[in-house]
């Protein structure tokens, strides 16, 4: 499957333009930096605070980072579109990549369980011991998850031959 | 200073992190880790000064100093160790005087920014953020993106280049 999937994206347009110029992979990479950067600056405030910690920051403030994280993650999104259609062969076979989607999806559903059965029935004033044991171990898992994801993308190149 | 410099890559650490399976993977690991929570930190305290997200005041964000502080030790550490793997080819490499120094800078406006704005901002609620605030957040901004990012992703070209 992989093998098709590869083929297709080097056929298209997209490829030939990234490989055509020297520029756009090393800009995709330093704006991947950038887009990680933020995203894990607004996430450990939120998740800290999801923890229990920093309580001078109330949830609610803290939430309003979310939005950061968002707008990080879609630029992160869009440049690793850019490395995979570059060099798809590289990307598909590597299991530090194949790890580092797996956790990017954890996180995500792992998200929408603190928005959806954390945050906003805390917001609505329906606040219960469940929800807050609820809310240490999202937030835990969210800043185990992205720290497993910085380093599983750190560690691509390393585990190439 | 190069007899210097070959010590240290022939000391216990430089050689563990140059030549043992994990030992660079792990020490590199842990700067992207150290990296992502200092720039991202900086960044989102920067942006928060610049204005965004608008309800959340930037005096709020010193209580995430703790976790600044860990991650610069973080990055000191695994830095140094890194350093020591190739002491003298980083010394001498253009990209590398530039990060640290850019490091310098970047730690020198954050703490101008904590002091003359933050710290004044939970001892008077009164105090607010001016203009020169907000251009010397830009510029520590910039700062931290345009040259660490890019000159930490650069050295690993231009040393092999």
């Amino acid at each position: 499957m992989f093998n098709e999937l590869s083929a297709w994206l080097k056929s298209t347009t997209l490829h030939e333009f990234i490989t055509s110029s020297y520029l756009i992979f090393p800009a995709a990479e330093t704006l991947h930096f950038m887009g990680l950067t933020m995203l894990v600056g607004a996430l450990l405030i939120v998740d800290l605070r999801g923890m229990g910690f920093i309580k001078s920051i109330s949830m609610e403030t803290a939430h309003k980072f979310v939005p950061v994280a968002l707008i990080a993650f879609s630029v992160n999104l869009l440049t690793g579109i850019i490395f995979i259609f570059a060099d798809p062969d590289r990307y598909f076979i590597n299991i530090a990549f194949q790890v580092k989607m797996l956790l990017i999806l954890v996180a995500g559903i792992n998200a929408l369980v603190f928005e959806f059965a954390v945050f906003r029935p805390s917001l609505a004033g329906r606040i219960s011991t469940t929800q807050n044991f609820l809310a240490k171990l999202t937030s835990g898992t969210s800043l185990l998850i992205w720290t497993c994801v910085i380093i599983g993308g750190r560690l691509i190149p390393y585990v190439e031959y | 200073m190069i007899d210097f410099l070959m010590s240290l890559e022939e000391s216990a650490i430089g050689e563990w992190v140059a030549a043992s399976a994990w030992g660079y993977a792990i020490t590199l690991a842990s700067h992207a880790v150290g990296m992502a929570i200092v720039v991202g930190l900086t960044a989102i305290i920067a942006i928060n000064i610049l204005g965004f997200p608008k309800a959340v005041k930037p005096s709020t964000l010193r209580a995430l100093a703790p976790v600044l502080i860990f991650g610069l030790l973080l990055n000191f550490v695994s830095g140094v160790a890194l350093f020591m793997a190739a002491a003298s080819e980083l010394f001498f490499n253009i990209a590398f005087q530039i990060k640290i120094l850019m490091i310098i800078i970047g730690l020198i406006l954050v703490i101008y920014l904590d002091k003359h704005l933050l710290k004044p901002m939970v001892n008077n609620g009164s105090v607010a953020v001016s203009q020169n605030h907000k251009i010397i957040a830009a510029i520590t901004l910039a700062i931290w993106w345009l040259s660490v990012v890019l000159s930490g992703r650069l050295i690993g070209y231009i040393i092999y280049v």
